[in-house]
């Protein structure tokens, strides 16, 4: 994942709102994937990248620049995630699951990829998203879930595994069904 | 090593994890003879193709829900300075070198035709611009820039001028402008645009050459049209010069704004933003002093380089707006027809100089603005006069009794903070049809914490103007604070406003 320029950096957390309103703008897109992919939802996801850069703005100042921005900015998308579901903020039908309707007939289209990741468990899915998608590293990865970078070394076999597990058994389906 | 352990190697491998040499070969060894694992290789890369490969999900652009929700985090306001507090002090302490830096660099770019060639970056918003120049404004205590106007299209005989116009300003609400026609004229019978312009909030001076009406040759100007002078010890316009320090006028709101990019220049940014020549009428001070001007038509296009930081504007130029409604124009001024793509005005920066303006540069000759302190005020009018308990980062600086003409209050007081001010005026026992001061018939009709006011938006080269009826006085308050600055302030004062007089 790339880096935020450490000048506007250096200006948003001085309290300069135009240099922080460029980071709105710049990271934006990967936040609310994150946020998306966390909650299956637009509406929410929209309401968590929200929150998720007031609560950055609120604590850039504290930001030391020992991370990535970035990462640093999925950590907190991650917690306004999890506490707008703990809140009970879940989608009535979650919207991949009116998109996988209907056959599928490629075993990697988009609907089987994402009703593959939705089969796995939101530590999987979330680690392999933030590696496999974001691009971060184990050890950028581990601090934004706050776990050690061995942790995330596991799930995301363990991830790579279910979710080739996934999508053999729809190649299977798909077979059976021709 | 068994199928788990190779596979947790194959997959730490594939996200860029170094296993060391002697692992390596172990799992290739293992890969090489075990088809479960190859299989798992495989369907790993699989699913990278297909995750690298899928189109991006559509995603909603919440930059201006973010932003705009960003300026009521209170959490941050009450553990960090208020954004204003930290844009003054940067401000104060970095705006005449840095701008006088950004203001080289215009210069160098213009001359070498660099860096404002090529693709801009992702443009920010309106709003934000607004914001900034908002935030810049409380903070500037004085300014002393040289531009430079090269207006092209009086008339044939003079088809291009040169001007050099100065501008300083000095806390609270002083200004100076001053404009020097260079142009070499074909003839005595014009007369040089040499504008002097002196503003000491609420006086004014003005030295210049009255006007020739326009499409009128110069030799068919009145003989009266010679350099005059006039004071007014009172005058309630907005400060005309403002928006050549920081555009407050001209980006009070974002209506009618259009960013068109940023660009980089050295260390700093520049925004190119766009509007009508009557959006961005309060950039052209110097058209509305006497002289003689070519005419613009209302809708011809306006493109200024803002310095991001500072927002001191480093170039407005106006185009010929390309419309039925410009030829129609045209054909009625007898003007002849002009490509949009030719500059008809250009106002560059061209120095910004270090340092304060000597306060002898904003005397007015033979001005006697009645100024007091409040108390002083008060024997002299024989009232104390309304003032709110709440103006933010505003201090008085000038309270005054205004020459006795209808209408008018009988006491105004000036407070102020940088550029930003307001004016408050007071008339007890008045009786006049309509809102009191320079608040029109058309005013809304909005409530405050203490009673209703009417309020009109800024315009006529007036700002934002709130008119209160009391039980026994009658005020108004104008400013170029955003409108619920305002609401604030007047909500603080100590008259309830209770309607119209019928």
């Amino acid at each position: 994942m790339r880096d935020a320029d450490p000048r506007t950096l250096d200006r948003a957390r001085r309290g300069d709102l135009f240099a922080f309103e460029q980071l709105v703008r710049e990271y934006q897109a990967d936040v609310y994937r994150f946020a998306w992919h966390l909650t299956r939802d637009r509406e929410l996801a929209a309401d968590v990248t929200q929150d998720a850069f007031l609560r950055a703005f609120r604590f850039i100042e504290g930001f030391r620049g020992d991370r990535k921005f970035g990462s640093w900015l999925f950590s907190i998308t991650r917690n306004c995630a999890m506490d707008s579901l703990r809140a009970g903020r879940f989608p009535l039908v979650r919207d991949g699951e009116r998109e996988v309707e209907g056959s599928v007939t490629d075993a990697t289209s988009r609907a089987v990829l994402d009703a593959a990741l939705r089969s796995i468990s939101t530590e999987h899915r979330e680690t392999f998203l933030l590696v496999e998608v974001f691009g971060l590293s184990y050890r950028e990865a581990a601090d934004v879930l706050e776990v050690a970078p061995g942790t995330v070394k596991s799930r995301m076999f363990r991830a790579r595994k279910a979710l080739c597990a996934a999508i053999a058994d729809d190649e299977v389906r798909e077979d059976r069904a021709r | 090593m068994n199928c788990d352990r190779a596979q947790l190697s194959l997959s730490a491998r594939m996200d860029g994890e170094h296993l060391g040499a002697r692992r390596e070969a172990e799992v290739d060894a293992h890969i090489e003879a075990c088809s479960a694992c190859r299989a798992f290789a495989q369907g790993s890369l699989r699913v990278r193709t297909a995750v690298r490969i899928r189109p991006a999900d559509p995603v909603p652009d919440l930059v201006e829900r973010i932003v705009g929700s960003l300026e009521h985090a209170p959490q941050r306001e009450r553990r960090a300075p208020r954004l204003r507090e930290v844009y003054r002090t940067r401000w104060r302490r970095a705006m005449p070198a840095a701008a006088a830096l950004v203001v080289g660099a215009v210069v160098g770019s213009v001359i070498v035709g660099g860096p404002f060639r090529g693709a801009d970056r992702e443009a920010i918003s309106a709003q934000a611009v607004v914001r900034g120049v908002r935030a810049a404004a409380p903070g500037l205590e004085s300014f002393r820039g040289s531009f430079e106007i090269v207006e092209r299209g009086l008339s044939p005989e003079v088809p291009e001028r040169r001007l050099d116009m100065h501008v300083a300003f000095l806390a609270p609400q002083r200004f100076r402008l001053e404009v020097d026609d260079r142009t070499e004229y074909p003839s005595p019978a014009w007369t040089p645009t040499d504008i002097t312009y002196v503003e000491d909030m609420p006086a004014t001076f003005l030295s210049g050459p009255t006007g020739c009406p326009s499409g009128l040759s110069p030799d068919a100007c009145p003989q009266t049209r010679v350099t005059a002078s006039t004071t007014s010890p009172y005058s309630l316009a907005a400060p005309l010069p403002a928006d050549l320090v920081v555009p407050v006028g001209t980006f009070r709101s974002a209506r009618g704004i259009h960013v068109l990019g940023t660009q980089q220049l050295g260390d700093r940014e520049v925004v190119r933003v766009g509007s009508s020549f009557d959006r961005a009428a309060p950039m052209f001070p110097f058209l509305r002093l006497g002289g003689t001007w070519r005419p613009f038509f209302g809708g011809d296009r306006v493109e200024m380089l803002l310095d991001a930081s500072s927002w001191l504007p480093l170039r407005i130029t106006v185009f010929p707006v390309s419309s039925e409604a410009r030829r129609d124009w045209e054909l009625r001024f007898g003007m002849p027809v002009e490509p949009p793509t030719a500059p008809i005005l250009d106002v560059r920066a061209t120095s910004i100089r270090p340092g304060e303006p000597d306060p002898s540069l904003f005397e007015i000759p033979d001005a006697s603005t009645h100024a007091f302190d409040l108390p002083s005020l008060a024997d002299r009018i024989g009232y104390r006069p309304a003032t709110p308990t709440f103006t933010g980062s505003l201090e008085l600086e000038t309270a005054m009794a205004p020459p006795e003409t209808a209408g008018a209050p009988s006491s105004l007081l000036v407070y102020a903070d940088g550029l930003d001010y307001l004016r408050v005026g007071e008339r007890p026992g008045w009786s006049g049809a309509g809102p009191f001061g320079p608040v029109g018939a058309d005013a809304v009709r909005v409530t405050l914490d203490s009673g209703v006011a009417y309020f009109e938006p800024p315009g006529g080269g007036l700002g934002r103007r709130l008119a209160i009826f009391g039980e026994d006085t009658a005020l108004f308050l104008e400013t170029n604070l955003p409108r619920n600055e305002l609401m604030a302030i007047a909500s603080s004062m100590p008259v309830r406003g209770i309607g119209a007089r019928p």
